[in-house]
Order: C-alpha cells, then sequence, then structure tokens
C-alpha cells in the first residue's frame, strides 16, 4: 500500500474513532432514566422542538364534533371556549388542556394508576405498590365501566361528556405530534392517548384529595405513646386535652363553626382536666403497643410514596378561604362571593381556568377545572350562581386491624374469614421486566400491611409478618354507588340556574366533603358542609377508643361498623343567615350540638382564618369588590394579636430588663399585627413563638420519640398560654430539678429566637430582620427540579393570615426557615351586581411550559393582590374580540363537511 | 490573516458544511452532523482545511439554528438540571456549539480521507 494511501486510512481511522465514541456518548443514556443528551440538547430535536409558544391561530375539521367549536385565548392564555353543545365544549376543553398540560395529566393519571415505573425506572416501584394497593385504578376502571353501561340519562350525558374530552384531548396529540414538553424529553418517552378511565382515575385522585389519609393510626401512635409514657389514666386524658374529643364537644382551641346555627364552644375554652373513669384498663398492656408499633411501621413504609409522604405533613399544613355576602352588606345590593383554594404552590397549577360559552343555551360559565379531569369544573360561577369549596373532612376512611390466621386467613368478628378475591396487578418498569404485584382484601377493603411482604425491595424496612396482623383500609369512595355522581353533581352545579336546581345538582356530591359556599343573583347565599360520612357502631369498643372513626378498629372483634352513610340530609347548613355571610376557612363544621349526633369530623384548621374573615365582614357594611380584593389579601395575624400581649407579659415580669429585651418590647408593642414582608415586628414574633411551641412540646415529644409532625395545632400553645400557665407541657424533662412554667418557656425561647435571628442576618439590629428575608414565596415544579421552580420572592402574611402562604423557621427544633411552598392556589371574586367585574387570579397560569412568562404565568399579578379581568360577558367570539385588545390565539375547530 | 487564495480554498467547504449542516438541522436526528462534516471536508484541499470547514460550518450553521428557535429560558433551564445553575445558560450554548464543532471537525477530516482514499 502507497504511502498517501495509508496516511488516508490513519486519519480516516483517527477520525472516525472519536467521532464514534462522541456519537455513541451522546447517544445513550449516562442514567438509565434520564435521555441521551444529543437527543435532548443538540438541534432537531429536544429542546429545540419544545413549542414555547400559542399558535397564532389554527383550524380543523374533524369528524368528532358536533357543530363546531371556537377556542379563542385572550391575553393571558385563558381559553374562551364557544360551542352550540355541552359536547363541544368538552371537546374543546380536552383540547387546550392537552395544549397546556400534557405533562401534567400524564404525570397525574401515572401517580393515580401506580405508573410511575414504567417512565422512572424501579425507584419509583414502591411508590406504584402504594398507588395500586389504594386501589384507585382498580376502583376508576369499574366506576367508568357502571357509567358507560347504565341507561340513566344522566350517566349516559356525563360518559358522553366524558367522551368528547377524550377526543379532544387526543385529537391535539395526533395533530401535534412533535409538541412534547420539555419534561417528556428529559424523562425520555412519549404520551399514550388518554382514555375515559385516565380522566376517572384522576377523578379518584381527587376523590381522595381530603379524606384519605393516615390520622387515625397516627394518633394511635401518640395515644400509645401517651399511655407509655405517662400510664393509662393520666396519658389518656393528656391526649384528649391535646386532641379533644368532638362527641364530648372538646374541639381544638377558639373555633368559630362554619355553621353557627348548632351551638358555641365555650372556649373559647376547652374544657376540663376530670379523670375519666377507666376501665379494663389491663388491656392496654396487652393489646394496644403492639398494634400502635405495627402502624407506626407501616406508615414509614409507606411514605415512599411522595404524595403520601406529604399527605402525612399535611396536618400541619394550611388550607382554603370561600365566603359569600348577603346584599344586605354589599355596595350593590347583590351578593359578593369569593374563593380562594389553597394548594401546595406547584407548577404547572393544579388549576386551570377557562370560560365555556354554550351559544345556544343559558350556558355561560367561567371555571377552575383540573386537566385531565374529563372537564368537570370544581369552582365557580355562571350568569347565575357562583360556588366556592374549602376542605371539610368528613372521616371517611377507617383504618381496621386484624390476627392474621394464615396466608388465606384472618379472624373477622371472632371468626376465621378467608381474604376477599386478591387482585393482581403487572407493574411496567422502564429498564426491567414487569412486576406483578398482589393485593389482598377484607371485607373492609385493601390490605396495606402486607407491603412489606409482596414488595421487599421496595420496602426493605417493613418486617414481612407486621406481628401477624392484618391492616386494612376502609374508604367510602371504594364502594359507595354516588362516587359515579360526582361529575354529574359538578357539571349539574355548573350549570344550575337558581338555589333549588344547585341544591338539587349538589344533593349526591359524597366526596370529597367540602364546605360550599354558594351566592346567586336572586340574592341567596348558603354554606353546607358537604359531603358524604359514615356512622360507626360505637357499642363495645375499649375504655381508651373514643369511637366516631377517631382511631383505627379491631376487626377482629367485629368494633366500628358502618351503619349508615349521613349524606345531604343531615349535613349542618346555613342559609341566608341574618348576619349576611357564610365563611368556611376549613374550620370545624359546625356547633357541639351537631357532634353531640355525628362527631363525625376530626380533622380541620384552627380558626385565625376564619377568625378573621368573619370579623371583617361582620364589620362591613357597603362592601364592593376592593373590599374583597383587599380581604383575599389580608395580612393581619389574629395569632399573632392573640399571643403578643401574652409574650409581653410574660417580659413585663422581668425585672432587670436588657437593652434587646427593651427593644423588643418597644417594636412588639407598637407593631399592628401585620405580616408585613417589610416589618421586622414579625419576624420577631414568629421566631419567638415557635421557638415557644417547640419549648413546649419537642422535649416531651423527643422523650417519647414522637415524630413533630404529630404535635397538637397551634392554638393549643394559645390556650395553654392564656389558661394553664402551670402545665405539665411547660415543664422541661431535661430539667428535673426544676419545674418551668409558659413564663419561663417563653422567656428562654425570646433568648433563642433573637440568637438565632442576629445569626441569620448576621446584625443586631433589629430594624433589619424584615420578614420578606425570612418568608418567600416558592412555586416548585411537579418534578421537583429545582431549575424549573419559581422563585424564592419575598411576600408578606403568614399561615395563620388569609393571604396563607406556609413556612416554618424551625426545623426540628433547629433555625432553618423554609420557602413558603404552600397557599392560596387560585383567587375568584364574583359581582353579582355587574358581572363584568367578576376578577380571577391563578398564580403559574394556564401553561404548564416551564418556560411560561408574563403576562400568562400570572405571577406579576398574583404577587401584586391583583387580578385579571374574566371577560365573562364576553358571550359570542366578536364581543370577546371587541372587549380584549391583545388576543393570543384563535382556533376553529369544525366537522368535517358532507 | 488567510491569505486570498486560502480564503477562496476554505469558502467553498466551509459553505457547503454550513448549508448541509443547516438543513440537518431541521431534521430530528443528530448524527447527521457528521454527515454535514463530511460534506465540507471532501471539497476541502488538506485535512487541516476539512478540519477547519467542519467546525466552522457546523458551529455558524447550529448557531443560527438555535437564534431561530429561540429556546433560551429552556437552555438556562437545562444549564440548572445539568450544570446546577441557570445562569450559565450562555456556558451550556457554548458547550453545545462545541460539541457540534468537534463533530463536524471529526467529520471534515473523514470526508478529506475518505476522498484521498476513493481518489487514490
Amino acid at each position: 500500500m502507497d504511502t498517501p494511501k495509508k496516511r488516508s486510512i490513519v486519519s480516516l481511522a483517527i477520525a472516525i474513532i472519536p467521532a464514534v465514541i462522541l456519537v455513541t456518548a451522546f447517544a445513550i443514556p449516562l442514567d438509565p432514566g434520564a435521555p441521551p443528551l444529543g437527543r435532548l440538547l443538540f438541534p432537531g430535536s429536544g429542546i429545540w422542538k419544545v413549542p414555547d409558544k400559542y399558535p397564532g391561530s389554527e383550524h380543523h375539521r374533524v369528524q368528532d364534533v358536533k357543530t363546531g367549536v371556537t377556542i379563542i385565548r385572550d391575553d393571558r392564555g385563558i381559553p374562551h371556549i364557544y360551542a352550540e353543545n355541552n359536547d363541544d365544549i368538552a371537546f374543546g376543553l380536552g383540547y387546550v388542556h392537552a395544549q397546556d398540560r400534557l405533562f401534567f395529566m400524564d404525570l397525574a393519571r401515572r401517580f393515580a394508576r401506580g405508573q410511575l415505573s414504567e417512565v422512572l425506572g424501579k425507584q419509583a416501584l414502591g411508590a406504584d405498590m402504594v398507588s395500586k394497593t389504594k386501589l384507585l385504578e382498580y376502583h376508576a376502571r369499574k366506576t367508568w365501566k357502571e357509567l358507560k353501561e347504565s341507561k340513566e340519562d344522566k350517566y349516559q350525558k356525563v360518559v358522553c361528556y366524558f367522551e368528547n374530552y377524550v377526543r379532544g384531548v387526543n385529537h391535539y396529540v395526533e395533530t401535534h405530534p412533535g409538541d412534547l414538553p420539555v419534561e417528556f424529553h428529559l424523562l425520555d418517552y412519549n404520551f399514550k392517548p388518554w382514555t375515559g378511565e385516565d380522566c376517572m382515575s384522576i377523578a379518584y385522585f381527587m376523590l381522595e384529595g381530603g379524606p384519605w389519609g393516615y390520622w387515625d393510626l397516627d394518633r394511635f401512635v401518640v395515644l400509645n405513646a401517651f399511655i407509655e409514657e405517662f400510664g393509662p389514666r393520666r396519658g389518656h386524658r393528656y391526649f384528649i386535652d391535646l386532641f379533644g374529643n368532638p362527641a364530648k364537644g372538646k374541639v381544638s382551641p377558639y373555633q368559630v363553626p362554619v355553621n353557627p346555627g348548632y351551638g358555641d364552644y365555650p372556649d373559647i375554652r376547652v374544657q376540663g382536666n376530670k379523670v375519666m373513669k377507666l376501665s379494663g384498663v389491663q388491656d392496654v398492656t396487652a393489646h394496644l403497643p403492639r398494634v400502635a408499633d405495627a402502624c407506626g411501621k407501616m406508615l414509614e413504609n409507606i411514605q415512599v410514596h411522595p404524595v403520601e409522604r406529604y399527605r402525612m405533613l399535611l396536618d400541619n399544613m394550611g388550607g382554603s378561604n370561600s365566603w359569600a355576602v348577603h346584599g344586605n352588606k354589599t355596595a350593590s345590593g347583590k351578593p359578593l362571593a369569593c374563593a380562594d383554594s389553597h394548594e401546595p404552590w406547584q407548577l404547572p397549577n393544579i388549576y386551570y381556568e377557562a370560560h365555556v360559552v354554550n351559544t345556544k343555551d343559558d350556558y355561560n360559565f367561567y371555571g377552575y377545572y383540573v386537566a385531565g379531569g374529563a372537564g368537570i369544573p370544581v369552582d365557580g360561577h355562571n350568569s347565575h350562581i357562583t360556588w366556592g369549596m374549602t376542605v371539610c373532612q368528613w372521616d371517611q376512611l377507617d383504618w381496621y386491624y386484624y390476627d392474621r390466621v394464615d396466608e388465606n386467613h384472618y379472624i373477622l368478628d371472632g371468626k376465621k374469614k378467608q381474604f376477599e378475591e386478591p387482585i393482581t396487578f403487572k407493574i411496567k418498569v422502564k429498564g426491567q421486566d414487569a412486576v406483578e404485584y398482589t393485593v389482598n382484601r377484607t371485607v373492609h377493603g385493601p390490605v396495606f400491611s402486607d407491603l412489606g411482604k409482596h414488595a421487599p425491595k421496595a420496602f426493605k424496612n417493613l418486617p414481612e409478618s407486621m406481628d401477624n396482623l392484618v391492616i386494612a383500609a376502609r374508604w367510602l369512595s371504594h364502594t359507595s354507588p354516588k362516587v359515579k355522581d360526582v361529575g354529574p353533581c359538578l357539571l349539574g352545579m355548573s350549570m344550575a340556574r337558581d338555589i333549588d336546581e344547585f341544591r338539587e345538582a349538589m344533593k349526591n356530591f359524597e366526596a370529597p366533603p367540602n364546605h360550599i359556599t354558594y351566592a346567586d343573583d336572586r340574592g341567596n347565599i348558603f354554606v353546607y358542609s358537604m359531603g358524604g360520612f359514615p356512622v360507626r357502631d360505637n357499642s363495645g369498643l375499649p375504655w381508651w377508643h373514643l369511637g366516631n372513626g377517631i382511631f383505627p378498629y379491631n376487626g377482629s372483634k367485629g368494633e366500628g361498623e358502618w351503619t349508615k352513610v349521613v349524606g345531604y340530609d343531615e349535613v349542618p347548613r346555613t342559609i341566608n343567615p341574618d348576619r349576611g355571610f357564610v365563611v368556611g376557612a376549613n374550620q370545624v363544621a359546625a356547633g357541639p350540638e351537631y357532634f353531640k349526633k355525628y362527631a363525625a369530623q376530626y380533622r380541620y384548621r384552627p380558626s385565625y382564618r376564619a377568625r378573621r374573615i368573619n370579623e371583617v365582614l361582620a364589620a362591613g357594611r357597603g362592601l364592593k369588590v376592593s373590599d374583597m380584593k383587599a380581604l383575599h389579601t389580608d395580612i393581619l395575624s389574629i395569632k399573632a394579636r392573640d399571643l403578643t400581649p401574652h409574650f409581653l407579659d410574660a417580659m413585663a415580669k422581668v425585672k432587670n430588663k436588657t437593652d434587646r429585651q427593651k427593644e423588643v418590647e418597644q417594636l412588639l408593642s407598637s407593631w399592628n399585627f401585620r405580616m408585613d414582608k417589610d416589618q421586622s415586628a414579625p419576624s420577631i414574633f414568629t421566631a419567638w413563638r415557635e421557638y415557644t411551641y417547640h419549648g413546649t412540646f419537642g422535649d416531651q415529644w423527643a422523650k417519647m420519640k414522637l415524630s413533630d409532625r404529630l404535635q397538637p395545632m397551634d392554638s393549643m400553645l394559645e390556650k395553654l398560654i392564656r389558661t394553664e400557665p402551670h402545665s405539665q407541657w411547660f415543664d422541661d424533662v431535661n430539667t428535673p430539678a426544676k419545674r418551668e412554667t409558659s413564663n419561663d418557656v417563653m422567656l428562654s425561647s425570646l433568648e433563642k429566637a433573637l440568637a438565632s435571628l442576629e445569626d441569620f442576618f448576621g446584625t443586631s439590629d433589629m430594624t433589619a430582620w424584615k420578614w420578606g428575608s425570612l418568608h418567600k414565596l416558592e412555586f416548585v415544579h411537579m418534578t421537583e427540579i429545582k431549575a424549573f421552580n419559581y422563585g424564592p420572592v419575598p411576600i408578606s402574611g403568614a399561615l395563620d393570615t388569609v393571604w396563607a402562604p406556609k413556612n416554618e423557621l424551625l426545623q426540628n427544633g433547629t433555625f432553618d426557615p423554609t420557602n413558603a411552598t404552600r397557599g392560596a392556589h387560585h383567587r375568584m371574586i364574583v359581582d353579582f351586581g355587574n358581572l363584568a367585574n367578576c376578577l380571577s387570579v391563578l398564580p403559574g397560569g394556564n401553561s404548564g411550559s416551564t418556560t411560561s412568562q408574563a403576562p400568562f404565568n400570572q405571577f406579576d399579578l398574583y404577587i401584586g393582590g391583583e387580578y385579571h379581568s374574566e371577560y365573562f360577558t364576553a358571550l359570542t367570539p366578536d364581543q370577546l374580540n371587541k372587549q380584549c385588545d391583545d388576543v393570543t390565539s384563535t382556533i376553529t375547530i369544525m366537522p368535517e363537511e358532507e | 490573516m488567510l491569505n486570498e487564495e486560502t480564503r477562496k480554498i476554505l469558502i467553498k467547504p466551509t459553505a457547503a458544511c454550513f448549508a448541509a449542516a443547516l438543513v440537518f438541522a431541521f431534521i430530528p436526528f443528530w448524527p447527521l452532523v457528521l454527515v454535514a462534516g463530511l460534506v465540507g471536508g471532501w471539497l476541502a484541499a488538506s485535512r487541516w482545511q476539512a478540519a477547519a470547514s467542519g467546525f466552522t460550518g457546523v458551529v455558524a450553521a447550529w448557531l443560527i439554528y438555535m437564534v431561530i428557535q429561540w429556546q433560551w429560558t429552556l437552555v438556562a433551564q437545562m444549564a440548572g438540571v445539568i450544570i446546577g445553575d441557570k445562569g450559565l445558560g450562555p456556558v451550556m450554548v457554548v458547550i453545545i456549539l462545541l460539541c457540534g464543532g468537534i463533530l463536524g471537525l471529526l467529520g471534515g477530516i473523514a470526508g478529506r480521507s475518505a476522498r484521498t482514499l476513493v481518489s487514490a
């Protein structure tokens, strides 16, 4: 071979070998769950193909619409959907949901159906197994089948609506095959066609948002720890003191009920320290610790599921507000109504806003939807009525434990019983073979204590035997025939024209339980604490059991069987009250009279937000939309107003105050209790309060090895300071020689707070300790990829103010402020005096794109406490084009020509 | 500075590589960038010219593609995901261009060598 040829071969090899290496390096994923970097980053695919703006106009001809639908996106990208029938509206909603939220929809269905491992690999297997065990997918499929097979007109209509929604989603996907959001590129998978079962799975996922949780088990763990620490009598009494017993009229302190017509709580004061008469105390040592231990282990393992982990923390978190004001308190003489739901600040926002108009019918509706949820609104208003929802927490879920006999049998009510037919799932896992997973069931529901047995790799710590205990869940929505009615109910409510039609539509609304505040153009207002709840047989319970679903039941002894389900006819309600307003802010549903009959609510929020809304509305006259805006963003803290005088009293007793104490005294004495980001008093108050809370409960909780998340409500600290300064909870268990009082805890906590703040801010100048530096808003992307988050941005407010961002300064007693990642995730104001005044804001906006900017993401409005117009009076595309100067896009979807 | 002749010799392969790389950038199969380099290299007079034209042509084509597609926010977010800092978006762009350039360069050398082999 001649030299030039040799040289060419060598240089060819020199070029090709590294080229092949480079191409291979960029063509294979570096991590099993990640995409090849070349496809993600290099021109032609990946990030370069992600749609980042709405097309100006699109025109489609499809078989699936009846008379056609026109979708116009306004200046903030909010779709206004015009059609001559509701099925075409559903098609349009499906289309825009897919255009804006394809990844959100896909991830939501995977969460609900237990299909995360298919795209995330084996790391998500544990989460999928928990989802499968909850049987959401199983029941969603069953319910969808029942709906389709039903001959009843209302179900037929809703099936048709759902199917058109599904067609809308899939039409978008089919006509935009390359337009996948960036998350699909990052996770390297494609979107599968949408189905009716997906819609139902997401509906189930929403249904459990509220009623599903592990509180019965948590309480059981706490009660057991109390009894072990303090003995049966004192332990049991302390438990009731701190956590209440609604059946005996004891709820958390200072509650102002949603429905005022059922008596008042006397505290606002929590009753007594009476020692209860106990019988059968020996039962404790024989039984309770074993079950509590199993519950604790099971809970620890269920936390492999991120949603379940979050749910366990939820009890210490925020809530929602909604209220309606009668015309006798408004300037226009017509009702005003407001809603602001609180959820984790997630990107994309869990809600999606849209305006839908049936041009042939009197159906003009502006509302909030969950993308993927079949176009069923969660709240909103039409031209005649409006409603808002706040979580009510009727107890719809019970846990049962049983003695296991063998692999196939357990003891039910004293008799050997075979498990129900098990359900086997095949879970697809990226990068490996599918995994078979079997869920056992008792007569009550799915067995959770077998998680470790069936999935030892996913649940490393869970002992297989669970000490021969079987633990199963019974959830109302698993078996209630009214589950089928969720769609018809909400759609019917959105189409109601007056109070009678609305209540008729609402009747079968069983889950998730919500306080529904209502107003209409005829001047009516009401609140119903809606949702079904089971009544339990409280007979034959051991002495420590408070009944009413508060603790798990011993299924082997036949405890806690459901005797009936209470619904619409018997839930507490308040219609057109003399005081002229109704308020739902997740506080207790009713007064003590109601709970004497049905003690079905054990969970609710401290009443601080509710009290503030009540006092503003009670004092209000001639209220206008501007007053509603001010109340939505109100930052006055009732908690601070209640507690600060006690803090200052404690300091007043100090004889020789230090200069720093004097400075604190001066700052807090002149404070207006507004949690203003530019003031330093909120920083001092909050740090002081959190250290006081930790100083009160933290030591004893640590001694009992209980998680901080199981501590009592905030208002309990206020109650103890106000009424029981010598309570044993103030005593520091680490200083046995001394018995501390509330004053001791408050004063030592102040010193800790000041030291922490000085350390954090790097200065002793208290005027520099601005609340906004400790309290920052952050919206977290649902993938938890930090680069997609929004924020942090300093904001005013606190968990107990009406504008209720949730953050914490202390983590397990250590000063380490978190960003606020929960709060109002939409705000709506409806003015029946002038519907053109109706306002809305949805932080994050409709677009699920990670690159969505102002004006579409609406953060500019939200953070500034502002709103956008709904263009609600635009009843035709032409009217919208006239009202909105800057329409973003127009889509027409017409039937195929004959 | 390059003299007139060298410039002329360079322009043709670079332009060819650039044109091919720009067309291929719109096709969702990025390894075609090697073919763009090959095209440039085939027309180059020497291996050094082939390398230079492959590198320059691809970098220029990808840069123009990026400007047309205008995904800077997303590039910054990818910098956040991959490098850990959203502020390093420009660095991300440089890295992508360098990768493309190197692939073009290698393609160019391969193209020139292949032509020598064929004509030998």
